[in-house]
């Protein structure tokens, strides 16, 4: 498996996802959950057929973690499609996996197949697919904060509705701190210091205590915007975090987690 | 607007960042010798007992709410986020001007950050005490979150003192335990280490393509003969490969050689429509040159040093009487009491044929403390996933 035939995987699987946003809109639950599925098994048998062919985790290069962003995003959609019965969940889902899926086939990164000694430890994979799964969880509260803030009117949000974003943001932010203490015992491990503030760690510091903010603020809290502005904010600092300091003059030259 | 409480909030964290401003012009950052055993231990005991007496005394004595309440929990981590976002924004290489006077430019040694973090670990503290007091009343995950998370806290501020972080570099076969800290230096440590073995293993190498000043991004690894692959163009297949080679001075063919210093070396022959260059590439040692082959297109394919898969060093530790064994690499270091030693460089000129190796010693007694809390944490998170689910399945 490479990344030539990435584009065939890519297809297939998106368009399940598209078959079974539009049965969700159709209301035809189990053809949208099994044309959904359908969609995430095809993508990560990619990912699985990429991890056997690199003889490592595809989780060194932006493209590599993208992939893993698309197939969460897609289950998550998934998962609260189920749980929650929005018809257009799994409609949100499919978008959001289908921009990285379209990164990745505009702009295809080129791998390299080794893997530095500093990776090669029992907390990479799951350091770096807890993080996915927190950006995933974190880009669809933002995604559903934003359909509240904009495509409604304030008095139109229900508690309800508002509980599914408290709900979204409670269990990223669970994986987001599950992802920051693996990181820092691993860095532990392997550098002697498990946080030095190098500005990853600076802007994964900034990016928990905005969402931590937000589970605070909330209980308390009737201002619809200040809630929805502070999760937008919340999501901006994650993409810093994410890929935004590979840009920041402050971070160049001084981080250890450029790439 | 604000309400009353948050002004007082608000004036609250402008005294602090005053605070830490003049400290920081008068002082001129932290220096956290102070804290260096016993003065830690002695000071984080009374910091401790000042918390449970915050805690139990909160109603009765109104300056607690400095450090107690919603609006004070809220208003500290407001200002946390505000003052991490500011030093993430501004390079942290510790340079002067206006910025490195006021402490912006070294957020470790930072009065202003530190004010706020302790602060802030104190707010954290009380509440976990009274989360403590009150276990019933709250939930599991949230209790053990602000007491782990005020462990960390508690364990970074205190234990900064005691921290040491020593770098060494040992050559094979010679004992020694002097090292030197990032200062420059020079340590004694408490036991004496000797390199008995250095080992290096390396990924297949790769050849690819130099073009304009740039190492094309794609590669075709060559891990034995008739290895195969494309680049661009050129069809690249593998005639000879030698992983141990060398060659006589003014020749140009690569021959097997077991020997110190030895090359990989390759004969590759390059196909592309009716084209077909043929010939050596190597990557080259501190010994024997590298070689690279020109393209007709004024191209060549080249050979970069093999990329470093492991490496590890084989130790003896004698400390006293005791001698130990410790085969240390990255992510695999030895641990001797508070001490643990990382495998933190190498040689990279001589590479696989090095004989030295760079340790890094580091003291943190404190880290028992980190890694309970941080487990704790793990367990926090994964309790409130799975209240999450409960309260879900309730509402359903």
């Amino acid at each position: 498996m490479s990344w030539d035939v990435f584009y065939i995987y890519a297809v297939v699987s998106v368009v399940s996802w598209g078959v079974g946003a539009f049965f969700a809109f159709r209301n035809s639950r189990k053809k949208a959950m099994v044309a959904t599925a359908l969609g995430s098994l095809v993508f990560f048998v990619f990912i699985a057929g990429l991890w056997a062919a690199l003889q490592r985790p595809p989780l060194r290069t932006m493209g590599e973690t993208r992939l893993w962003y698309s197939f969460f995003l897609s289950l998550i959609g998934l998962f609260l499609y189920v749980k929650y019965k929005y018809s257009w969940m799994l409609g949100f889902g499919a978008l959001m996996s289908l921009v990285f899926v379209a990164v990745n086939l505009l702009k295809p990164e080129i791998h390299s197949v080794t893997l530095m000694p500093a990776l090669q430890s029992p907390w990479f994979v799951p350091h770096v697919i807890v993080y996915m799964f927190s950006y995933a969880m974190m880009g669809a509260a933002t995604i559903y904060a934003g359909y509240l803030w904009f495509g409604k009117s304030p008095a139109d949000v229900s508690e309800k509705e508002f509980a599914v974003c408290d709900n979204l943001v409670r269990i990223g932010w669970a994986f987001l701190t599950l992802g920051m203490i693996m990181g820092a015992l691993w860095a532990k491990e392997a550098w002697g210091d498990y946080w030095t503030w190098d500005p990853k760690e600076t802007w994964a510091f900034a990016t928990w205590l905005s969402y931590l903010l937000y589970l605070h603020l909330r209980p308390a809290n009737k201002n619809q915007n200040l809630l929805f502005a502070l999760l937008l904010f919340s999501f901006i600092l994650l993409q810093m975090c994410w890929w935004g300091i590979n840009f920041l003059p402050s971070a160049q030259g001084t981080s250890i987690h450029t790439y | 607007m604000l309400s009353k409480d948050y002004k007082k909030t608000v004036v609250r964290c402008a005294c602090l960042l005053l605070a830490g401003t003049a400290l920081q012009l008068f002082t001129g950052g932290v220096d956290a010798s102070f804290l260096e055993y016993p003065w830690g231990i002695v000071l984080s005991v009374n910091y401790l007992y000042l918390l449970v007496l915050v805690s139990f005394n909160k109603d009765k004595w109104r300056w607690t709410d400095f450090f107690t309440g919603r609006r004070t929990y809220i208003a500290s981590l407001a200002a946390m986020l505000v003052l991490t976002l500011i030093f993430g924004l501004v390079r942290q290489d510790g340079r002067g001007g206006v910025m490195g006077a006021l402490g912006f430019t070294q957020m470790k040694s930072s009065w202003v950050f530190n004010l706020f973090l302790l602060h802030f670990a104190t707010v954290v503290g009380v509440q976990a005490i009274d989360n403590l007091r009150n276990l019933k009343r709250h939930k599991l995950y949230v209790s053990i979150m602000h007491l782990a998370f005020f462990a960390i806290l508690f364990a970074g501020i205190f234990g900064s003192g005691d921290k040491i972080r020593v770098r060494l570099n040992a050559v094979q076969g010679t004992p020694i335990n002097i090292g030197t800290t990032s200062d420059g230096e020079k340590v004694e440590l408490p036991f004496t280490i000797r390199l008995k073995d250095f080992s290096l293993e390396e990924y297949p190498p790769q050849i690819h393509i130099f073009a304009n000043d740039n190492l094309s991004k794609e590669f075709v690894a060559i891990s034995e003969k008739n290895s195969k692959g494309v680049l661009g163009k050129w069809h690249i297949e593998c005639v000879k490969y030698l992983e141990m080679a060398g060659r006589k001075p003014g020749e140009i063919a690569y021959i097997p050689m077991n020997h110190v210093g030895a090359t990989t070396a390759v004969y590759i022959k390059a196909t592309a429509a009716n084209e077909t260059i043929e010939g050596w590439i190597s990557c080259g040692s501190y010994i024997f040159s590298g070689s690279t082959l020109a393209l007709p297109d004024g191209n060549r394919l080249v050979m970069p040093r093999r990329e470093v898969k492991k490496y590890l060093s084989e130790t003896e530790v004698i400390s006293g009487d005791e001698k130990m064994a410790f085969n240390i690499a990255v992510n695999s270091p030895a641990t001797i009491g508070a001490w643990k030693i990382y495998q933190s460089g190498y040689d990279s000129a001589r590479g696989r044929w090095g004989t030295t190796s760079v340790f890094e010693f580091v003291k943190d007694c404190w880290w028992p403390v980190t890694r309970v809390a941080m487990w704790l944490i793990l367990v926090a998170g994964i309790l409130s996933l799975l209240e999450n689910s409960i309260k879900n399945k309730n509402k359903k």
